[in-house]
């Protein structure tokens, strides 16, 4: 037990902050995003004892947070908090830097993409491999370059468009 | 016009977001798998409380075997939900959240559909025998009472009845089915986006 708290520390560590950006990336909302790395992290400690180094563990957890960002159903309280989101975040850039205006541009974007496509694009951003996001989507590695390629052209056309906006 | 390496460097400059800290998820984690086995438990409780209750009734209770065979259809209802409710749980924790998405979607819509079913018709087949065994058990019971007292008491529980059928089951029952609905399609959707 105490071992495996450890090695659950260590890995949370090393893990959460790229899957914390999976998740907000997939949902647009810190506290959604928030409850996704909570119960991604409650799978990764009931699979712990499962874990067999078949494959790196940084693909094993992201395809455990995939999966439950994939059936995360947003509650109505959240539903109806998300409506608001898009004026906050507005107001909120308003409020801050440059910097922040143009992160917030950023996930307003990503929102309007697939929900495979925040996913693969979340992980490219966060400069994951391309063979490790071929092995945690299940995609093959020459269908996710052309996904890949389609994805970086929409996102940029949408981004640029916003911020003409 | 601002190319993909600009949106590059914006994610890569975005602020530390405040996320959880390790030690919070481990003591909600640890709450949370205690939650999850104190449930399992209670049921398991609940199932072997109905048990022994009606097997006291049973042995130290002289009935007509009509009134047995109530009691009887009443207990393998109330079994027959706490099974129902332990299977779903037992094969949602049972569903590998590690295999590739495609496999784990394809897994989980079958599942949904099977379980929309399930709690469709299970509903009806559980309102019917809980009716009949009510019926039979009341009939020795209710041996003494009069005719306005039988009138009353089956009056009462055929609204009950009905009231749980056209409203709660409105209300709660069918919000499940309702979320259920939502996530099959949901998933149907999303097998697609990773083929």
């Amino acid at each position: 037990m105490a071992n495996k708290e450890v090695a659950f520390r260590e890995i949370f560590e090393a893990n959460s902050k790229k899957i914390f950006h999976l998740c907000l990336g997939y949902t647009g909302d810190s506290d959604a995003a928030n409850d996704l790395l909570q119960e991604t992290f409650l799978k990764v400690w009931q699979n712990l004892d499962k874990f067999r180094n078949q494959a790196m563990i940084s693909t094993w957890i992201y395809r455990i947070a995939v999966n439950t960002c994939l059936t995360y159903l947003r509650s109505e309280k959240r539903q109806a908090k998300d409506e608001l989101t898009e004026t906050l975040v507005e107001t909120r850039a308003e409020e801050f830097s440059e910097k922040n205006e143009q992160v917030a541009l950023l996930y307003k974007c990503i929102s309007k993409l697939e929900e495979s496509e925040r996913i693969i694009i979340t992980m490219v951003l966060d400069e994951v491999p391309y063979p490790e996001i071929a092995e945690i989507s299940g995609i093959s590695e020459g269908n996710l370059r052309v996904k890949i390629h389609r994805i970086k052209q929409k996102l940029t056309e949408l981004y640029n468009h916003n911020e003409r906006l | 016009m601002k190319d993909f390496d600009h949106i590059m460097s914006v994610w890569q400059e975005q602020p530390v977001h405040d996320k959880l800290s390790v030690d919070d998820v481990l003591k909600q984690v640890k709450k949370d798998v205690s939650g999850l086995a104190n449930k399992l438990r209670w049921n398991i409780m609940a199932i072997i409380s109905i048990l022994i209750v009606t097997a006291v009734v049973m042995l130290f209770f002289v009935f007509t075997l009509l009134t047995y065979v109530g009691i009887l259809i009443m207990m393998a209802c109330m079994l027959s939900y706490f099974t129902l409710i332990n299977r779903h749980y037992r094969i949602l924790s049972k569903h590998d959240a590690t295999m590739s998405p495609t496999d784990y979607l394809i897994n989980l819509h079958e599942y949904q559909k099977q379980q929309a079913k399930t709690v469709g018709w299970f509903y009806y087949i559980y309102v019917l025998l809980i009716s009949l065994g009510l019926s039979l058990f009341l009939y020795e019971v209710l041996s003494t009472y009069s005719y306005y007292g039988k009138i009353i008491v089956y009056t009462a529980m055929a609204t009950w009845l009905l009231f749980c059928t056209f409203y709660l089951k409105r209300r709660i029952f069918m919000n499940e089915q309702e979320k259920l609905n939502i996530m099959i399609d949901r998933l149907e959707r999303l097998k697609s986006q990773f083929e």
